[in-house]
């Protein structure tokens, strides 16, 4: 028998124990600051460095201290490669958030009612889950975008369409296990409805590994808006690190800077997320729990 | 006098198998009945029928029978012809329920107050301040310690006998004239095992309210039930006062459950250990 | 004649974090003598399985030594521990997670025969016949699988298992404590029996008392990692001496109506075995009451305040 003492002192909201877990673990919280300073760049960094990315301000193709050159040198029109990371954030991140907030409302509420309902309603929207799955993600979030023409919103779009399924089946699983727990039966047995026993009895238990994977599929959704960009089918009047590397793709042998700094951006930001969501993973451990 | 609740003929199946088969008794205020029998026997299953839970999300069907309930308007009602939202509104409220697993019968992400307080606020439509003053009196009412304090504990927080106490005070939160409890004490120590089953004795003096209380253990019967049921392969194999049960029990399956059951003091005496003496029975 | 198994003084702890430790077993000894069952009762977490498990080397023990058969195996290295698991055999709680679900049942008992190197191919077939005898299952069945048993068979496997290699000790962890009453009664006759026909010394982890005094013929009573009562069946159930003790005997519901019994409506619970880094609970002081019957000195781990 393990030691089970039959009380465990204060221990709070399951919430706040994984935070304490959470904040231990070093890698996690370099991750979490790191990404704070890129949120911080992306939306005050024009406060400290007033440049207009758009603008040719200089020679073009003038490596980091060359010449009249800005810190981290010009592209192929002369524009400031710095400037152009500063403000290149603000696309990749509005596009990743909006994208993961139609994950969200599509994944869970698909995944939610498969899983408490089961039967035909189960096999109807997993059928479709599977339409969606089976489609290259890529190829199908480029048809949507050139359906639309590019924009923010629809690359947004085609993103979160091309990202639901994932989260729609982990939903669906965790709703499969949790719903046969006695405290489900308890609470149908205090007559609560259906509704009430999706969104107040089981989600908050499935939020664990759907936080986890949400901010994985930020980080790729990060990825996949750099990947639409460099294609071009990002919103050509908008400043974004993947339009950057695509746009500077032709000329990057005579100048590296042009794609580096964009690309080491993008590798910051998608990091980030990854050591967040490793972070989030083990502090959510039951089996770490109470330590 | 009429019973509170009477089971008629109630059969269940899952699928092609029989969990229950032309089961009935009658159950009355104030009164204890215990509903005994293997695992297998169909007495959860009988429980979960009479909340109407054994439809959802499993494979289980009300095939035949009625389950009469005398409601709080003095109203007889069949609860197997219920739609789902009136039985929704006579779950918690008129009948309620405990189960096996005090650890697991309690959601771990809200702390013990907030979820007996929903109770309360579903059916009472009580204001969030006066639902947390029904909680406190609640659990004073099942004795838990420091009830301030225990209400803004979380379940983990919570040794096993105090969870249950949690799980009894929202059962009786609504005052509901019929606990069922499904196993309440297997997962217990035996020491807690004990105060819980003071604790329900004297609720059941206090409240008046009907207890079924399914279970497979004798000793447990032999202590808090006025009136058995004893169950085997879905059907009942006999039904009657406690004392009756255990004193002349009739029925071979009977004879042989009891014949198996370990009881403390029997052996007193005897200087070496003795095997059962069991009694065959062949089905 | 020297007693089968001698356990001195024995401690296992588990780190908890932070430093604090769990003692589980706290300075436990006691003999179990050949041919004999020694009942070893407690509520949970009082650290009666653990004793068992360390006794047996699933854990190794923080200190304190388990002489078997007159040879110290606490502190033997793997191999030389190899021999000595055939004398020892244990039987768990549940019998189904004990049993590989994709193997015939028959390969489970044989398998302690081809690992001590007993018996192989047509003999060790023969054997397992045998086994599957004794508990009262047919020799056919050892070529099904163990979904296709009931749990007091799959139970019934699982000592045949245990009796494959001779062993003189069988520990039983809770061992009927998952079976239906009519089965559990089953399997204890037959426990029973194979003692008498066999000469086996049990040492019967249980919860449940009235189990305990039907099958053993000493008691030890454990409360937070240490015995606070031991000895014969019937001292222990006819004059228990210990508080704790008493108290535990009388929170058993007996299975007859007429023997209802004032329940106190109290909410004590017991206290937790963690200690803070640095501090360990105080030692019992036994004393012998009567010949063979030790009883701890009150006031002592029962009155205790919670460490942490």
């Amino acid at each position: 028998m393990t030691a089970v003492s039959p009380e465990q002192g204060d221990l709070g909201p399951p919430g706040r124990q994984a935070l304490r877990l959470f904040v231990r673990n070093k890698a996690a919280v370099f991750g979490a600051l790191l990404l704070t300073a890129i949120v911080f760049m992306t939306l005050f960094g024009s406060f400290f460095y007033d440049q207009d990315p758009s603008r040719i301000i200089a020679r073009p193709l003038q490596g980091p201290g060359e010449g009249d050159a800005p810190a981290l040198g010009t592209d192929y029109l002369g524009r400031d490669v710095l400037a152009g990371v500063v403000n290149g954030g603000s696309t990749s991140l509005t596009v990743a958030l909006v994208a993961v907030l139609l994950v969200i409302v599509i994944g869970v509420t698909i995944g939610a009612i498969s899983g408490y309902y089961g039967g035909w309603i189960d096999v109807a929207f997993m059928r479709f889950t599977e339409l969606f799955q089976v489609l290259p993600a890529l190829l199908f979030a480029m048809v949507i975008v050139a359906l639309f023409s590019p924009s923010t919103r629809s690359v947004a779009i085609a993103i979160g369409l091309a990202s639901w399924p994932q989260t729609a089946r982990l939903t669906r699983a965790e709703f499969l296990r949790l719903k046969n727990l006695e405290f489900v039966k308890a609470a149908r047995a205090i007559g609560a409805s259906d509704f009430r026993i999706i969104w107040q009895v089981i989600f908050p238990n499935a939020l664990p590994p759907l936080i986890v994977s949400i901010t994985l599929i930020m980080g790729a959704a990060i990825l996949f808006e750099s990947g639409l960009a460099f294609l071009g089918l990002g919103d050509p009047q908008s400043q974004s690190w993947g339009l950057m590397i695509g746009l500077s793709r032709q000329t990057f042998l005579n100048g590296w800077w042009t794609v580096t700094f964009p690309g080491l951006a993008i590798f910051a930001t998608v990091l980030s997320f990854s050591l967040i969501g490793d972070g989030l993973q083990d502090a959510f451990n039951p089996k770490l729990r109470g330590r | 006098m009429d019973p509170l609740l009477s089971v008629r003929g109630l059969t269940v199946t899952f699928g092609s198998f029989t969990a229950v088969e032309d089961v009935s008794f009658d159950i009355h205020a104030g009164q204890t009945l215990a509903v005994v029998g293997e695992s297998g026997s169909g007495k959860s299953v009988t429980a979960l029928s009479i909340m109407r839970l054994v439809e959802l999300g499993t494979r289980g069907k009300i095939e035949a029978g009625e389950i009469l309930f005398r409601n709080s308007d003095g109203e007889v009602i069949d609860l197997v012809r219920q739609r789902e939202d009136q039985m929704r509104e006579i779950r918690g409220n008129q009948i309620s329920m405990i189960f096996q697993e005090p650890l697991t019968s309690l959601n771990p992400v809200y702390s013990v107050g907030d979820q007996v307080a929903e109770a309360v606020i579903l059916h009472q439509g009580l204001d969030k301040e006066a639902a947390n003053e029904r909680v406190l009196d609640m659990f004073r009412l099942v004795r838990i310690p420091e009830p301030e304090e225990r209400m803004a504990q979380f379940p983990h927080e919570m040794s096993g006998g105090m969870r249950q106490r949690v799980m009894i005070a929202m059962a009786l939160s609504c005052d509901p004239k019929v606990l069922i409890a499904d196993e309440p004490t297997t997962a217990l120590d035996v020491t807690i095992q004990a105060q819980i089953l003071g604790l329900m004795r004297d609720l059941r003096e206090q409240t008046g309210a009907a207890v079924l209380i399914i279970t497979h253990d004798m000793g447990v019967v032999a202590e808090v039930a006025d009136d058995v049921v004893v169950m085997n392969r879905a059907k009942v194999v006999e039904r009657g006062p406690v004392t009756q049960i255990f004193e002349s029990a009739t029925e071979p399956y009977t004879q042989a459950l009891l014949a198996s059951v370990p009881r403390l003091g029997s052996m007193t005496g005897l200087d070496k250990p003795a095997p059962f003496e069991l009694v065959e029975y062949q089905p | 004649m020297s007693p089968l198994v001698e356990v001195r003084d024995l401690c296992k702890q588990f780190p908890v974090g932070d430093g604090a430790m769990v003692h589980a077993v706290e300075g436990v000894s006691l003999e179990v003598g050949r041919g004999e069952t020694l009942a070893v009762v407690g509520e949970s977490g009082c650290g009666k399985s653990t004793l068992a498990h360390t006794m047996i080397r699933l854990h190794n023990p923080t200190s304190g030594q388990v002489i078997l058969d007159g040879e110290d195996i606490s502190t033997l290295g793997n191999r030389a521990l190899r021999s000595h698991r055939q004398k020892m055999q244990i039987i768990f709680q549940d019998p189904f997670a004990s049993l590989d679900p994709r193997r015939p049942v028959g390969r489970a008992v044989a398998e302690p025969l081809l690992i001590h190197g007993k018996a192989k191919g047509v003999e060790a077939d023969e054997m397992v016949a045998d086994l599957f005898v004794k508990v009262g299952l047919e020799a056919g069945m050892m070529r099904q699988f163990p979904h296709q048993f009931s749990g007091g068979q799959r139970q019934r496997i699982c000592i045949a298992r245990a009796l494959a290699t001779n062993p003189q000790l069988v520990i039983a962890d809770e061992a009927v404590s998952a079976l239906d009453v009519s089965i559990q009664a089953q399997v204890i006759n037959l426990m029973m029996g194979l003692q008498e026909e066999l000469g086996l010394s049990y040492l019967f982890i249980s919860h449940d008392l009235a189990v305990v005094e039907r099958m053993s013929h000493r008691v030890a009573v454990m409360y937070l990692g240490q015995i606070v009562e031991l000895g014969p069946r019937r001292a222990i159930f006819e004059s228990p001496q210990h508080s704790y003790t008493q108290r535990l005997l009388d929170a058993v519901p007996i299975a007859d109506p007429r023997i209802r019994r004032d329940r106190p409506l109290l909410t004590d619970e017991i206290p937790s075995p963690v200690w803070p880094s640095g501090s360990s609970p105080e030692r019992v002081v036994m004393r012998e009451v009567a010949p063979g019957h030790l009883v701890a000195e009150e006031g002592e781990v029962a009155d205790r305040v919670r460490p942490t």
